[in-house]
This record gives C-alpha cells, sequence and structure tokens, in this order.
C-alpha cells in the first residue's frame, strides 16, 4: 500500500511552479516535503487531495496502492488530511467531530467504544462531550488527527500541522502522530518549513526548488 | 451543480427587477413623461423628495460615525445592543411613534406642558408634515441610522483599524480627530452600497412620507401612487411616468452625492496628514455624538408614545398621561386574532423563508464560480440587490404591470413575489460576507474524511453558519413585515396587514386605531426578529466557537 507522486508538474496562471517531481512512499514512512513559502508545498498537497482548482493547472500521476487517483474527488480518494490548524467543527462536541469521521454501518455502542478507546491513545479520556473550544492547542491537535484516523485513511497527508503549536507541545505532538503512522502503517506526506520535524520523526526529506 | 442554484434568484428576483424601467417606458409613452412636468406641485414634490431623502440619508450617516466615533476603543456594548431593536421596528410604526411625539398636541408638548411652554391647548404650528419634508427626514435618519451603525461596527472591526487608532491617540491626536482621520474614510468606503440602497428606500419610502411628510404637495413618491390609483387610463400613465422621472431623479441626486463623496475623500486625504492634533471637524464629531444619543433617546420615546397612545382612552390636552385606559380586548381582536396579523405573519413567514433559500442558494453559486475580479463580483451583487437599486414606486407598479398583461397571478402570490424580491436582495447582503468568509478548509476536512459534497455542506457548513443564516431570516421576517407598498400595490387592495392599516388610520386622523395597529406591528416585527436570533444562542449554548458576535 504505498503512495507514488509519478512525474507531477504544476503551473499557477502561465507560472511554472515545479515540474518533474517523483517520488514512492511506502507504508508507515514518511516524505518531508519542504521549501520556502512560495515553492508549491501547498499546491503538492491539494494536488495529492484532489483540491487543486483554477488557477492552478497539473499533469503526472498520483497513485494509491497502485489505483490512479487523478481523476477520483477528495471523498473517494481514502486520503486523511490534517492542517496547520485542527479545524474542529465548532458546532459538535469533541466525540461528535471523532464521530463525523467514522464510517457508517456500524453500531451506536461499537461508534461509542471506538471513540472512548481514541480518546485513551490521546490521554483524553472522558472528553467526549467537550466543547472543542473548551481544549487547548495541543489537545485539538490530537483530536484532529485522530479524526483522521478515525475514517480510516490508506495514507496521511500532513499540512504544516506543527507550526501552530508551542514549543513543548510541539516535540510532544511530533512524537504522538510518528507513533500513530508506525501503529497504522500509513504512507504519509509531511509538509513543513522546519527540518527539526523532519528530523524528530525520522523522515526523508524532499526539498521543492525555490521557482 | 455550478451555476444553477442561482437561478431561481435571478429569474424571480433579478429578470423582473431589470425589467422594471423598460415595462414602464413603454407602458407610460413619451406623452405622459412631458405631461407629467405639468402637474401642478411637481417640482416642490420632487424637491421634497431629494431634500428628505438626501437629508435623512447625510444625518444618518454622520449621526452613526459621530456615535461609533464615541464608542471608539472604549466599551461599544451599549450601541450594539440598542442597534437591532431599532433596526426591526417597521418605518411605519416608527413614523406612527414619532408623529405621535412631535405632534402640535403631540407627548412631547404634553411633557413640556403648561410648565415650560405655558401651552393649555395645542398650538397652531406644526412640526409633523412640515412643508419641505424636514420631520421625514428625520424619520428616515432614525430608521437609517441603525443600519448604518451595525454595518459599519462589522467594518471597523474586521480591518486592523483599532490598533491604527490607538496609535494616532498615542501620537497626541484627540479622539474624534484620531476617528476622522483613521477610521472614517474606511467606513465611508464600506458604507458606499448601503448609503446608495437608503438613499434610493428613503426617496421611495411612500408609508413613512404619508405619515409624517407634507400633503400639499406630497414628496414625488407618494404623489406618483396617488396618480398611479387614478381610474382614467390617461391619469393613470401620468402616474407612471411620475414613477419614471423618480428613478431619474433618484440617479441625478446619487450622481451629484457620488460628486461630493468622492470630493471629501480628495480633502479628507491631504486633511489627514497636516499634523493638526485637534480640529473643528473632530468638535463637530463629538458635538453629534451627544445629537446622535439624544436621536436614539427620542426614537426610544417615539415607540413609548406609541405604547400611551394605544391604550389612552381619555387623554385631556396638556396633561402627561392618559387620564383612562382602554381595557386589553383590543390586543387580542386587533393585535393577535385579526386578518391584519394572519395576513402579516403568513407573509412575514413565507417569504422570509423563500428569500433565505432563493439567497444561500445563489451565495453558493457565486462561492463555486470563485469569481477573482472586482467586475465579476460587483455583476453576481448588483444581480441580487437589483431589487433594492431601483426605487420601490418604480419596481411594484412594473411588477403589477408585468402581471396584468400575462402572468395574472392571484393577489396573494402576487404580494409574496413582492416581499421575496426585498428578503433575498437583503438576504444576499447580509448572508455574502459570512459565506465568502468562512475557511474553504472546513469543507475540505469534511470531504477528505469521506463524506459526500452535500454532506458536508449540510453536517458542516450550513451548522457552522446557522447565526449569520439565521440573522438573515431575522431581517427578511422584519422587512416582509414592515413592507408597505407592496403589500398594497401587488395585493391589489385585497390584503390588509398591520402597516397597511396603521398608514391608513394615521392618515385618517384616528390616533388611537393607528398607535394600535403601529404598535401590533412593531410587536410582530420584533418578535419574529428576536425569535429568529435566539435560535442559535439555545442551539450552541454549549459551543463558545460559535458563541454571539452582533454581525
Amino acid at each position: 500500500m504505498s503512495l507514488d507522486l509519478i512525474n507531477l508538474s504544476a503551473h499557477i496562471g502561465a507560472e511554472p511552479l515545479f515540474s518533474g517531481v517523483s517520488q514512492s512512499i511506502d507504508p508507515g514512512h514518511i516524505l518531508a516535503v519542504m521549501g520556502p513559502s512560495g515553492s508549491g508545498k501547498t499546491t503538492l498537497l491539494n494536488i495529492i487531495g484532489g483540491f487543486a482548482a483554477s488557477p492552478v493547472r497539473w499533469t503526472g500521476e498520483v497513485q494509491l496502492a497502485g489505483r490512479r487517483l487523478n481523476s477520483l474527488p477528495p471523498q473517494r480518494r481514502r486520503l486523511g488530511l490534517v492542517f496547520q490548524t485542527p479545524l474542529l467543527f465548532p458546532h459538535l462536541s469533541v466525540g461528535q467531530n471523532l464521530g463525523f469521521g467514522m464510517p457508517s454501518g456500524q453500531s451506536a455502542v461499537l461508534r461509542q467504544a471506538t471513540i472512548e478507546q481514541a480518546l485513551s491513545t490521546a490521554g483524553l479520556t472522558g472528553f467526549a462531550d467537550r466543547d472543542p473550544e473548551s481544549l487547548s492547542g495541543g489537545q485539538r491537535a490530537r483530536i484532529s488527527l485522530l479524526r483522521t484516523l478515525l475514517s480510516q485513511p490508506d495514507a496521511l497527508l500532513l499540512d504544516e500541522p506543527f507550526s501552530a503549536l508551542d514549543e513543548a507541545t510541539k516535540a510532544d505532538m511530533r512524537a504522538f502522530t510518528a507513533a500513530q503512522i508506525r501503529n497504522t502503517a500509513l504512507p504519509t506526506i509531511l509538509v513543513t518549513h522546519d527540518p527539526r520535524d523532519a528530523e524528530a520523526m525520522d523522515a526523508r526529506r524532499f526539498h521543492l526548488p525555490p521557482s | 451543480m455550478g451555476l444553477i442554484p442561482a437561478l431561481p434568484m435571478v429569474a424571480l428576483v433579478s429578470v423582473p427587477a431589470a425589467l422594471a424601467l423598460p415595462v414602464l417606458v413603454v407602458l407610460s409613452g413619451p406623452e405622459a413623461l412631458v405631461q407629467a412636468f405639468a402637474l401642478p406641485g411637481y417640482a416642490k414634490a420632487a424637491g421634497i423628495a431629494v431634500i428628505s431623502a438626501g437629508l435623512g440619508t447625510v444625518l444618518a450617516l454622520v449621526l452613526a460615525v459621530a456615535l461609533l466615533s464615541g464608542v471608539a476603543g472604549r466599551s461599544d456594548r451599549w450601541l450594539r445592543l440598542s442597534m437591532p431593536p431599532l433596526l426591526a421596528t417597521p418605518h411605519a410604526a416608527m413614523a406612527v411613534g414619532l408623529a405621535f411625539l412631535i405632534a402640535p398636541s403631540g407627548w412631547l408638548i404634553r411633557l413640556l406642558s403648561p410648565w415650560a411652554t405655558g401651552l393649555d391647548r395645542p398650538p397652531l404650528f406644526s412640526m409633523v408634515q412640515d412643508p419641505w419634508g424636514l420631520s421625514l427626514a428625520v424619520g428616515l435618519a432614525i430608521k437609517e441610522l441603525p443600519f448604518f451603525v451595525l454595518l459599519a461596527l462589522s467594518a471597523t472591526r474586521r480591518d486592523s483599524l483599532q490598533p491604527a487608532f490607538r496609535a494616532a491617540i498615542s501620537l497626541g491626536y484627540d479622539r474624534h480627530t484620531a476617528f476622522a482621520k483613521i477610521i472614517a474614510p474606511h467606513l465611508l468606503k464600506a458604507l458606499n452600497l448601503p448609503i446608495v440602497i437608503a438613499f434610493i428606500y428613503g426617496i421611495s419610502a411612500v408609508d413613512m412620507a404619508s405619515v409624517l411628510g407634507p400633503t400639499t404637495p406630497p414628496p414625488l413618491s407618494v404623489l406618483a401612487l396617488n396618480q398611479v390609483s387614478d381610474p382614467s387610463a390617461e391619469g393613470w400613465r401620468l402616474g407612471l411616468a411620475l414613477s419614471l422621472h423618480l428613478t431619474v431623479l433618484t440617479f441625478a441626486a446619487l450622481l451629484i452625492l457620488g460628486g461630493l463623496v468622492a470630493t471629501m475623500r480628495a480633502v479628507a486625504g491631504r486633511w489627514a496628514s497636516n499634523g493638526n492634533r485637534r480640529s473643528l471637524v473632530g468638535t463637530a464629531l463629538a458635538a453629534a455624538s451627544l445629537v446622535g444619543r439624544g436621536t436614539l433617546v427620542f426614537a426610544v420615546l417615539a415607540l413609548l408614545s406609541l405604547l400611551l397612545w394605544a391604550f389612552a382612552q381619555r387623554w385631556r390636552f396638556p396633561a402627561p398621561w392618559p387620564q383612562s385606559w382602554t381595557g386589553l380586548d383590543w390586543v387580542w381582536a386587533r393585535g393577535l386574532m385579526s386578518v391584519e396579523s394572519l395576513n402579516t405573519l403568513w407573509l412575514a413567514l413565507a417569504s422570509a423563508l423563500i428569500g433565505l433559500l432563493l439567497a444561500l442558494a445563489f451565495v453558493l453559486a457565486e462561492r463555486q464560480a470563485r469569481t477573482v475580479t472586482t467586475r465579476g463580483a460587483m455583476a453576481w451583487s448588483g444581480l441580487a440587490v437589483l431589487p433594492l437599486l431601483i426605487p420601490q414606486m418604480t419596481l411594484i407598479p412594473a411588477l403589477l404591470l408585468i402581471d396584468l398583461n400575462g402572468l395574472r397571478l392571484p393577489p396573494w402570490m402576487l404580494a409574496l413575489w413582492g416581499h421575496v424580491m426585498f428578503t433575498a436582495a437583503y438576504g444576499y447582503l447580509t448572508l455574502r460576507g459570512p459565506i465568502m468568509a468562512l475557511d474553504p478548509r472546513y469543507r475540505q476536512v469534511a470531504l477528505a474524511l469521506g463524506r459526500p459534497r452535500w454532506q458536508a455542506l449540510l453536517l458542516v457548513e450550513l451548522p457552522i453558519l446557522l447565526r449569520p443564516i439565521m440573522a438573515s431570516l431575522a431581517i427578511g421576517l422584519s422587512v416582509s413585515v414592515a413592507a408597505y407598498l407592496s403589500t398594497l400595490t401587488l395585493g391589489q387592495g385585497r390584503i390588509e396587514t398591520f402597516t397597511i392599516e396603521a398608514v391608513s388610520a394615521a392618515s385618517g386622523g384616528s390616533r388611537r386605531t393607528a398607535a394600535q395597529f403601529a404598535l401590533a406591528q412593531a410587536f410582530w416585527a420584533l418578535l419574529f426578529f428576536f425569535s429568529a436570533l435566539s435560535v442559535p444562542d439555545l442551539l450552541y449554548r454549549r459551543r463558545r466557537g460559535l458563541a454571539a458576535h452582533v454581525a
């Protein structure tokens, strides 16, 4: 189940952004995409996630476990996306946020048990009924990652997931995230501008050239 | 999907509004257009229209800027809390209340007599229905004030203006001068479209004009309405011609207004950097801020006088309070269980809901179209607010004529359509900002979690937007409860609502009846408005991320 980027090139309008990006990420491995702002890190994630829209134009191929993703809509790509801000849905409780990500069809009891189980791995037992707004930054970041993992994706895309956190929380969150990636064996792309992220999480580095 | 969701709004709101002028031109004909000039009182009627609407708009604008200047850098809580009820109070109810406050035998003179004025009978001069429409201007200003203040409040909060203001203060500027030099230019820019809308509304606000405006001659809008009701084909054509004149006059006045604002802006730039820490403008703003607070008190007194007159049985002249009170039976018979209340309620609920749905679908289509150019954005906005850019006295008769010449809808359906044109346009104005400002990544997260598009919209985006959606519904409800011309003309006299009854009783001279209908109207408008606003508070009691912040 590897994630493969094959010869990806992108333009914004007539401006070339990057070209010839080919990378293969194995299960449980992390590719750290690095580069200055404007080098197209986020555009690359948008292309993989299926969110690239005009004025971005791109060519190449994205494959997940040998399946071609290019023409699939975002909701059918089975990619877990985590942003810099946790983006917990403000109208739902912490537990409901986790439930939103889970596939339907299980019994309510089973869903509740899964949510409790996820909360305990994050050290947040008993937080299911809390308002997301009442959590600390680090707690929100954990819930955001767990929400994505509970949707049972086949790969993870992390867009600067630690840059909004303070130093202590950052170290904590890197370790938590790395552990989750190992446990779930998901191929992961981590977009970051901080070399320490790549270092701490034992990621392979890939530099996008400045445009 | 694509642009399809925008189509119902375009078909029901934009297209008929765009047809209004051509329809009137064709049906009135060139002869009537020329003859209209010769109608007795024409020039004065036109003058009154421009003066009252222009003065009302400028007054409201100055007072709004002054009130905001007074609270800049301080707590603006009282201002934020006092504006919504004023915004929701219908024009007609406010007009009737004001008339009863400042009339020769009104509450104001009663409160001051005889100890201060020496009067023991009503004075002969009248402040209501003065020949140049000044009391009408005051009435319009009171109703436009909350509209400007609320929009300006959200503009000052959005930009990084507060730090700039504090920087100016620390450079030694006095607060009102700092406000005039730093924040006011941004406010005027943000209020461009609202100023235009308020002026156009004011120049054709028939309900307020028939209560507060002069009668011989009345403002041009009322003159046109009287003429349109003329049974002869010739007289009726003249009425349509007058409506067209009103539109031309409106846009001419707006051009002049625009020129004035542009000049002011050019001068203001030089003035702002002249280094003066204190200024006459600052002093004037400080004074106007006091006048603004006085105006708010005045508005509250007007509503209280409505309450007094609705329940007054006997009220001898200089006495400050009624001697005896009516029973409560009219409250039931007139305010709650009457034909008027039934009509007011169903029209408001239906038109506000339909308008909300049209506007919501339209904004979502606009968002999906990802218009990048300013011109493209203006085209979308222009389509949606077109009904607010054409004087009602032109739009409504045109819609009636379109109906009479083909559609032949029953009056209730036509009146509903008329209401929807306004609820949808105002709905767009309130919804566009919050929807465009919503973080697109909420939707991306929902999609990436495997949910289909309709679920991302229905389960994530719309619930997060519930507050602006309910605010838009609230405004739609109060717009419909307040609507006068569309109900009267399109309902073809067959749909009696509180507005219609209050205005006709006020001009018919029955004070108690007028007060009772106006009070009922204000009651329902406020009840609807605040019920809609309180829905998110109830649902999101425990969600601080969606806590109340006034639109």
